[in-house]
């Protein structure tokens, strides 16, 4: 579990700078604003719990937060895929457990599975942060357009990122 | 008061969730301009309906108090009636009435009455009866029989909110009414009663007692509209500058009816400046 937190702590920092040097300064086209820095939250661990969930999810969402001059609309994004993601976890499940120590990734249940739940967890996100950010009616199609590109090249995103992670030592063995 | 416990231990997650949320929503509502105004205007439909229905009820327990207001306002018309019917005399005699009659009437006044209003906050709103449907917009100047109110801060079909005067964030340009020195006048929060005026050079003389109106530096403002009158001088601390303690002319805590002023030539002045950007 230790080489687990140490592994989450070097993720948060790459994904926050990441997130906070390149992907919030791409200008592809005013309706796509990816926030892939919610890798940090969907590669937890199987087996934590779901407070620490929402608790790591709480500080990764504030610390985007403070810097984007946003307070809170990232926060409660987050804090809402950290309490669905056992339901999520829970509804893509293959027969097996999941194994509580490993994290979830590309190599620990395939690509198409690692897709599903990415996809499911982005589309939350971004639905509540796009949404609470616009707080207006008015805006429904235009803001449902950006939420949709948007996550869709968040989605890309995570899925490059796999191919960049180091390949989880718990899952290898099988 | 087992069965509450168990629930709460069955739903402790669930719960923590909707704290962090709260948290998180509290946080939104609190520190983004935007959302701390659309949470706050009360000028959504909900919200008015509600306070339209009350405003039903209490209406009748402010009859007494409404009338002799408006009796006194009345009154007060007559003689600017017979005032100006006297000028109208005079000036047809010396042959310029013509003159008069091709100036435009500038301001047009709406008739509304406050459905909602608090006193009691650092930020207070009014909201009144009318909106969009009725000619008001955003930024119009409200009055009522004694004096200045407020501005339109925002509106729906049917109702608009008020920014009043006894509102931490409101900044009105005002002028003492004998000299025409200008000022800043601001509400700290304390009593609706009173607001402060700063910014006076202390070169200039003044008074208890001296009324103070609004200096019509907008354009969009008429000038002269009564404020309210000095109540007390004081030097501010860093001197140069005067900070008086102003008695406001309107009672907010039974403004009830209030008058719009729509600037009939505001569209062409709006329209004529942005040929400038």
């Amino acid at each position: 579990m230790s080489s687990n937190s140490i592994k989450i702590v070097i993720l948060f920092i790459v994904c926050m700078l990441l997130q906070l040097l390149i992907f919030n300064n791409l200008q592809i086209s005013g309706f796509i604003n990816p926030y892939a820095y919610i890798l940090v939250i969907l590669t937890l661990p199987f087996g934590l719990s779901t407070p620490l969930t929402m608790v790591v999810a709480l500080v990764s969402g504030l610390t985007i937060d403070l810097f984007c001059n946003t307070p809170g609309m990232h926060a409660f994004a987050c804090v809402l895929i950290g309490y669905l993601r056992q339901y999520v976890l829970k509804f893509i499940a293959f027969r097996e457990e999941y194994k509580s120590d490993s994290l979830p990734s590309m190599n620990t249940y395939g690509l198409i599975w690692y897709a599903k739940y990415a996809a499911i967890m982005v589309v939350i996100h971004h639905f509540a942060l796009f949404f609470i950010e616009q707080f207006d009616s008015l805006f429904f199609w235009p803001t449902l357009l950006r939420i949709i590109l948007s996550s869709i090249v968040t989605i890309i995103f995570l899925l490059v990122a796999q191919f960049f992670i180091p390949r989880d030592g718990a899952a290898s063995i099988d | 008061m087992r069965n509450f416990f168990y629930f709460l231990a069955r739903h402790a997650t669930f719960l923590f969730f909707l704290i962090l949320e709260g948290l998180c929503l509290l946080l939104v509502f609190n520190f983004n301009d935007y959302h701390k105004t659309a949470l706050l205007s009360s000028s959504n439909a909900i919200c008015s309906s509600y306070y339209s229905a009350q405003d039903g009820v209490s209406h009748y327990f402010h009859l007494g108090s409404a009338n002799e207001q408006l009796v006194e306002e009345n009154a007060q018309l007559r003689n600017q009636i017979s005032l100006l019917k006297q000028q109208l005399e005079l000036l047809k005699d010396t042959g310029n009435v013509k003159l008069l009659a091709d100036s435009i009437q500038k301001y047009h006044y709406i008739a509304a009455h406050v459905i909602n209003s608090s006193t009691n906050r650092s930020r207070n709103y009014l909201t009144i009866d009318k909106g969009t449907k009725n000619g008001i917009q955003r930024d119009m100047f409200v009055i009522n029989g004694s004096g200045v109110v407020g501005l339109v801060s925002a509106v729906s079909t049917h109702y608009a909110t008020i920014l009043p005067l006894v509102n931490t964030s409101m900044h009105l340009s005002v002028k003492l009414a004998h000299t025409n020195y200008r000022g800043q006048l601001i509400w700290n929060g304390v009593s609706p009663k009173y607001a402060l005026m700063v910014d006076v050079p202390e070169h200039a003389a003044v008074a208890v007692g001296d009324s103070i109106v609004t200096s019509g530096s907008s354009s969009f403002f008429p000038e002269g509209i009564l404020v309210g009158q000095i109540d007390e001088v004081n030097m501010d601390k860093n001197g140069g500058f005067y900070r008086l303690n102003i008695q406001l002319a309107t009672d907010f805590n039974s403004v009830y009816d209030v008058e719009v002023i729509e600037n009939k030539q505001q569209t062409e002045q709006r329209l004529l400046e942005s040929k400038n950007n």
